[in-house]
C-alpha cells in the first residue's frame, strides 16, 4: 500500500472514532452539540455544561480506554497463542479480574470507588484466572486452550456466584461488574486506569515486532533470534495487565476482546505493528459505540414509561452485537474464524 | 559478556575476527527424544560455501541434526561450532545472525504478506529500540529480488502457490543475511517443476552470496544433481559422506534405504541417478 493511502486509511479510522465519540456525548440527551463543545473547552456555566464535563466526558473516556485495552489484549492473546478464539473472556483472565474486584469489594479490602484498589484487585484476579486456565490447559493445543479457558471461566464464575449468594444484598452493586458498564464513572475512577491502559498499549505496540515473529510459530521465532517462551510470557503479561485494566474500569465487557482483533487483523494484514494500534482504535470505537447505543436504549426505556430510570449496561450491547457478529461469521465460513 | 556480544554484532558475521575453521563443525553429537536415541555420535565438518545434502530414512535424525546445528535443540553430548564458535555458548540472537533455517512448515498467518514475512528476517539485526521503529533499509526488497519474488511482495502468503511460498521463505532467509543456510526438506509437497526451481535458486544463492548450505533432501537424484557433497545418516551416525558419485551407490540404497536399485551415470550433468526397483524383503 502506498504511504498516501495508508495515511488516508488511518485518518479515516481516527475520524470515525471522533464521530463515534461525539455521538456518545450527545447520546445521553440534554446537551446540544454547541453546549457539549463549550463544556469540553472548559465552559462550566450551565447545568448541561457540567453534566457533559463531569459525567459525559469521563464516561466517554472510560469507554474509549476500556475498548482500547480489550482490543489490544485480545489481539495480543490471539497472536501470541496463535488461537483465533483466545480472548480475555475465554482465557480466564476477565472472569478472574471480575472475581478479584468483587472479592475485594465484599471483603472490604478494596474501598468502594477506589480506582487503585479496583485495579490491583482486577490484576490479582486476572493473573490468578490466567494461571487457573494455564494449569487446566496443561500442554494441550490451541483448541484445548479455549476449552480450558471456558472451564476456568466457569470455575471462577462459580466462585463469583458463591460470593454473591453469601451476601445477596450486594447483588445490585455487583451487577455492573458482572455485565460490564461504564455508567456513572467519573474522573476519580480514571485516576490510574488512563496511564495503566495507555502505558501497556504502548508497551504492547513496542512488542509488536516480536509478536509478529512469534505468530509464525515457535521454531520460526527461535530461528529469528527470539526466545519464544520468554517473549510469549511477556506478551501474555501485557495482555493480562490490559484485561485487568479494562475490568477495573468497566467490569466484564464481553466480546470486544474477541471480535475486534479479527477486524483489526483483517484490515491490517498479518503485521501486528499496524494491528496493535488499529485494535486499540477499533476497540475504543466499539465500546464507545456500544455505550452510545446503551444510552439511547436507556432513554427509550425511560420515555416508554419505565418508572425507574433503568440503565442498560454497556456489556449487554456488546454481548448482543458480538454474538450477532459471531453467528454471522460462523454461518458464512462454516468454520470458526481464523 | 554482553559487551562482547555487542561487539560481535557490529562485525560482519563472517568477519576475520572469527577463529578460523569450517563453517560448521559437529563433534560426537548425541541426542535423544525420551528413550529413543536419534543421534549416536555424529561428526561432520562443512566448509564455507559448500552445498551439502543430508539424506536418510524418515526419522533417522536429519531434521534433529539441523535443529542442533542451529541451536534450537541442545545436544545430550558433543558440540556444534559455527565458524569456530561454540553454539552452546552463543546467544539465540547471535546464532540467528549466523544461521538461517527454513523449517519444514510455517504455520499460516492469515493476511501476512510476502514483504511482511521477509522483513521479519531483519529481526535478529535490530536493537532493543529498533523493535518499534525499524528503518526500512531496503534489505528485504533486495532479498525478494534475489529470490525472484519481488512481484509477489504485496500478496498474502496464503494466496501463493507452494513453490512461490517456498521462494518467499528463501527470501526471508536471505534477508536474515546469515552466512549459513539450513533447509529442512525445501521441496516437500512441491511439483517437479517447483522442486527444480527452488533447488536451482538455492544453488544460485549459494554461488552469488557464498552461503554455506546444508539441506535435508529425500530425492536422491536432486541431491546428486545440486549438492557438492552428500551425507547419509543411518542408525544415528554418518553412514557415508562424500561427492554424490561416491555416496549414491546400489550399496547405499540397500543398506540405508532398504531398496534394491541401480545407479546410472548421467554423463551430460556428470551426476549419478537412481533407478529404484523394489524394497528389499
Amino acid at each position: 500500500m502506498s504511504p498516501a493511502r495508508a495515511v488516508l486509511r488511518w485518518a479515516g479510522v481516527v475520524t470515525g472514532l471522533l464521530a463515534v465519540a461525539a455521538a456518545h456525548l450527545l447520546a445521553r440527551g440534554g446537551a446540544d452539540p454547541a453546549t457539549a463543545a463549550e463544556a469540553l473547552l472548559g465552559d462550566r456555566s450551565g447545568l448541561d455544561h457540567r453534566i457533559v464535563a463531569e459525567l459525559g466526558a469521563p464516561r466517554l473516556v472510560t469507554a474509549l480506554l476500556t475498548g482500547a485495552a480489550l482490543g489490544v489484549a485480545g489481539l495480543v492473546l490471539q497472536t501470541a497463542l496463535r488461537n483465533p478464539l483466545a480472548a480475555p473472556e475465554f482465557t480466564g483472565v476477565n472472569p478472574g479480574a471480575v472475581l478479584g474486584i468483587l472479592a475485594g469489594l465484599q471483603s472490604g479490602l478494596v474501598p468502594a470507588d477506589s480506582a487503585g484498589g479496583a485495579l490491583a484487585a482486577a490484576l490479582a484476579g486476572g493473573a490468578a484466572g490466567g494461571l487457573v486456565t494455564w494449569v487446566i490447559a496443561g500442554r494441550s493445543d490451541a483448541g484445548g486452550l479455549v476449552v480450558a479457558g471456558l472451564l476456568g471461566g466457569a470455575l471462577l464464575a462459580g466462585f463469583t456466584t458463591l460470593l454473591l449468594a453469601y451476601q445477596p444484598s450486594r447483588f445490585g452493586n455487583a451487577l455492573r461488574w458482572l455485565i460490564g458498564s461504564v455508567e456513572g464513572r467519573v474522573w476519580e475512577h480514571l485516576a490510574h486506569g488512563w496511564w495503566w491502559v495507555c502505558g501497556w498499549t504502548l508497551l504492547a505496540w513496542a512488542g509488536a515486532a516480536a509478536l509478529g515473529v512469534l505468530s509464525g510459530g515457535d521454531e520460526h521465532a527461535a530461528s529469528l533470534g527470539l526466545n519464544p517462551r520468554v517473549a510469549r510470557a511477556l506478551l501474555l503479561g501485557a495482555a493480562i495487565a490490559l484485561s485487568a485494566g479494562a475490568a477495573s474500569l468497566a467490569g466484564a465487557v464481553s466480546f470486544v476482546g474477541l471480535v475486534v482483533p479479527h477486524a483489526a487483523r483483517w484490515a491490517s494484514g498479518g503485521d501486528p505493528r499496524r494491528g496493535v494500534p488499529l485494535a486499540a482504535l477499533l476497540g475504543a470505537g466499539a465500546v464507545t459505540l456500544a455505550d452510545a447505543v446503551a444510552q439511547v436504549a436507556t432513554r427509550l426505556l425511560a420515555d416508554g414509561g419505565a418508572a425507574h430510570r433503568l440503565g442498560v449496561p454497556t456489556g449487554v450491547v456488546t454481548a448482543l452485537a458480538g454474538a450477532a457478529v459471531l453467528v454471522t461469521v460462523a454461518r458464512r465460513s462454516r468454520h470458526l474464524p481464523g | 559478556m554482553i559487551g562482547e556480544t555487542r561487539a560481535a554484532a557490529r562485525q560482519d558475521p563472517v568477519s576475520a575476527q572469527d577463529p578460523p575453521g569450517p563453517a560448521i563443525s559437529v563433534r560426537g553429537l548425541r541426542f535423544s527424544y525420551g528413550d529413543r536415541e536419534v543421534l549416536r555420535g555424529v561428526d561432520l565438518d562443512v566448509a564455507a560455501g559448500e552445498f551439502v545434502a543430508l539424506v536418510g530414512t524418515n526419522g533417522c535424525g536429519k531434521s534433529t541434526l539441523l535443529r542442533l546445528v542451529s541451536g534450537l535443540l541442545a545436544p545430550a553430548a558433543g558440540s556444534v561450532r559455527l565458524a569456530g564458535r561454540d553454539v552452546a555458548a552463543t546467544s539465540r540472537r547471535e546464532i540467528s545472525r549466523r544461521v538461517a533455517v527454513l523449517h519444514q512448515t510455517l504455520p499460516p498467518v492469515p493476511g501476512l504478506t510476502a514483504r511482511q514475512l521477509v522483513r521479519q528476517g531483519r529481526f535478529p539485526h535490530r536493537g532493543a529500540l529498533g523493535m518499534l521503529w525499524e528503518p526500512d533499509d531496503g534489505t528485504a526488497d533486495a532479498a525478494m529480488a534475489a529470490a525472484g519474488v519481488a512481484h509477489l511482495a504485496d500478496r498474502a502468503l496464503d494466496t501463493l502457490s507452494g513453490g512461490e511460498r517456498q521462494r518467499v521463505r528463501l527470501a526471508l532467509a536471505v534477508a536474515q543475511d546469515a552466512p549459513v543456510l539450513l533447509l529442512d526438506e525445501p521441496t516437500a509437497h512441491l511439483d517437479v517443476r517447483h522442486q527444480l526451481e527452488v533447488l536451482a535458486l538455492v544453488r544460485e544463492l549459494r554461488d552469488r552470496r557464498g552461503l554455506t548450505v546444508v539441506t535435508v533432501l529425500h530425492e536422491l537424484d536432486h541431491a546428486a544433481r545440486f549438492a557438492d557433497r552428500v551425507v547419509a545418516l543411518a542408525a544415528g551416525r554418518v553412514h557415508a559422506d562424500g561427492p554424490p558419485a561416491q555416496v549414491i551407490t546400489p550399496a547405499l540404497l540397500a543398506e540405508v534405504f532398504g531398496v534394491r536399485g541401480r545407479v546410472l551415470h548421467d554423463s551430460g550433468r556428470d551426476a549419478p541417478y537412481c533407478l529404484l526397483d523394489e524394497p528389499i524383503a
